[in-house]
């Protein structure tokens, strides 16, 4: 199969788009597959903390690639035993985190970098690293990046909340996914409280944006109880939001 | 010791035994009856259901024989929200579905604009206070009855005993008032009086009652919100932004690159 790029975007923090795309890369390699999580909120990193992966540990990092100091794969943490000890022989995954250190971190902010090398970045990582998918976790909002990671992708997945502010960032993303012609661009609503009628949001979404709604899921008390202490479907296998994820996933081009 | 002081001394005495007895009721009705019904609260998320838990068990409590419940929407009107006879099997308002067709009662004056002090129900309503009356149509209490008076001709019931308790919230605000008629003896079926001994444990009940009201209130509101939650664009917005970025440089370089890339695979 040709390697897919999938881009995890929210108009806003807080969607719980760090927590689909991670929990969407474990149930995609869980099928066999070799997977890549790069985390391009280079402002605010913070998807390693879900893999369980030890910040002491990143030696490089994304913004050692960006500044030229390393090769792209010599970024990339093989992270695959949150997949568990039963996970199939071909799959694993590998974690591209972006750095901790506030000095690199303020580098980043002030100096900005070269947006063309990060897209070399993804292709190199996925024919190095021999990957099937890379997901991309954005920075919320739209900047230089995350239109990048917008155009580059095969899939684009908008992670929202049921709220105005999110309602109306998701149009702007839509239209300008539209203009670089993403092949595929589907809505995710995350943090649904229950009593919501969720096909007749379903349906207005549909009207609004004229994309699919990949998913719902309901803002889950089991979720917030596991806070970041992990990938959620690795905790909560028969979840309805696992369940709901699953599907996402196998959905993907 | 004189004969007056032992005499004196044991009247002390039994009245000690009294109030420790009134003590050990007032405990034992906290205990066993109104932490019940704080549960039974506790675990009903339906409004109507949950008016009709509150009416009922404080009905059973006090061995009324009907009772009310008017809920203040508005802080301008007591609304009647439950209505239950037992001796006459009349069920209207909470889950009986039936409409209960009293006008709201005014909790202010209309004329003088000053607070409705004449029918028990907004008095206990505008002034937080219990009120619990032997008779209704003993005129000395001071209120007025019509209400009550044109029901009872029209059914050729006798409504009698009334306590009426406020439901205040945590804040002290009064959300509704809870009324009972008729308290009768379990054993003669007499109605009688409303005893004086079961107004705290009424009221401890009203406070549960009121705390739940609002709990309800709130979470229905919210689920109003949530239900009626539709996504609206500001077009203009969305298109102004849109143009923005679809303008800029960097944009429309990237547009050509990527076309040119889908184009090459």
């Amino acid at each position: 199969m040709t390697a897919k790029i999938v881009s995890i975007h929210s108009f806003r923090g807080g969607t719980g788009k760090s927590n689909v795309t991670a929990n969407l890369a474990v149930l995609t390699a869980l099928r066999g597959l070799r997977v890549g999580v790069v985390d391009t909120d280079v402002q605010s990193p913070g998807i390693h903390v879900l893999f369980g992966f030890d910040e002491a540990h990143i030696k490089t990092s994304l913004n050692d690639y960006l500044w030229g100091r390393c090769n792209v794969e010599e970024t990339a943490y093989d992270v695959s035993e949150v997949l568990g000890p039963d996970r199939p022989e071909r799959a694993q995954i590998f974690l591209i985190p972006s750095s901790l250190n506030t000095g690199e971190i303020a580098r980043i902010l002030r100096e900005g970098y070269d947006v063309s090398r990060l897209n070399d970045g993804f292709h190199d990582l996925l024919t190095r690293l021999e990957l099937d998918y890379l997901f991309i976790d954005t920075h919320p909002g739209v900047n230089e990046e995350t239109l990048l990671s917008i155009a580059i992708s095969d899939t684009l997945i908008i992670v929202l909340r049921a709220d105005h502010q999110d309602f109306q960032g998701t149009a702007v993303t839509v239209d300008l996914a539209r203009r670089l012609e993403t092949p595929q661009v589907a809505l995710l609503l995350n943090k649904v409280l229950p009593p919501f009628d969720v096909s007749a949001l379903g349906r207005q979404l549909l009207d609004t944006y004229q994309v699919p709604l990949a998913g719902v899921l309901p803002l889950s008390e089991d979720m917030v109880r596991l806070a970041s202490g992990g990938v959620f479907c690795m905790h909560h296998p028969e979840h309805p939001v696992t369940r709901t994820l699953k599907e996402v996933a196998a959905g993907l081009r | 010791m004189t004969t007056g002081d032992t005499a004196e001394l044991q009247r002390l005495l039994e009245e000690q035994r009294r109030r420790i007895e009134e003590v050990e009721r007032r405990f034992e009705s906290l205990a066993k009856v109104v932490i019940p019904i704080g549960v039974a609260l506790l675990n009903s998320s339906n409004f109507q259901e949950l008016l009709e838990i509150i009416l009922l068990r404080a009905m059973d409590l006090c061995h009324a024989d009907g009772g009310t419940l008017y809920l203040c929407d508005d802080q301008k009107h007591l609304r009647f929200a439950i209505l239950r006879n037992r001796s006459l099997g009349v069920a209207l308002g909470g889950t009986s579905g039936a409409a209960i067709p009293f006008d709201p009662l005014p909790l202010v004056d209309a004329k003088t604009g000053t607070p409705n002090h004449r029918n028990v129900a907004t008095y206990a309503a505008v002034t937080g206070r219990t009120v619990n009356i032997r008779d209704a149509y003993d005129t000395s209490a001071g209120f007025e009855f019509s209400g009550t008076k044109a029901f009872d001709s029209q059914s050729g019931y006798r409504s009698m005993s009334f306590l009426t308790v406020p439901l205040a919230n945590n804040g002290g605000r009064v959300i509704g008032v809870l009324q009972l008629i008729n308290a009768t003896d379990p054993e003669s079926r007499n109605v009688v009086a409303f005893e004086p001994g079961v107004e705290p444990v009424v009221e401890s009940l009203s406070t549960l009652a009121a705390a739940a009201l609002e709990v309800c209130l709130r979470e229905e509101g919210l689920r109003r919100e949530i239900r009626e939650l539709h996504v609206r664009i500001d077009q203009g917005k969305r298109e102004r932004e849109v143009a923005a970025i679809a303008d800029s440089d960097y944009f429309q370089d990237l547009q050509r690159k990527v076309r040119q890339m889908r184009e090459r695979s």
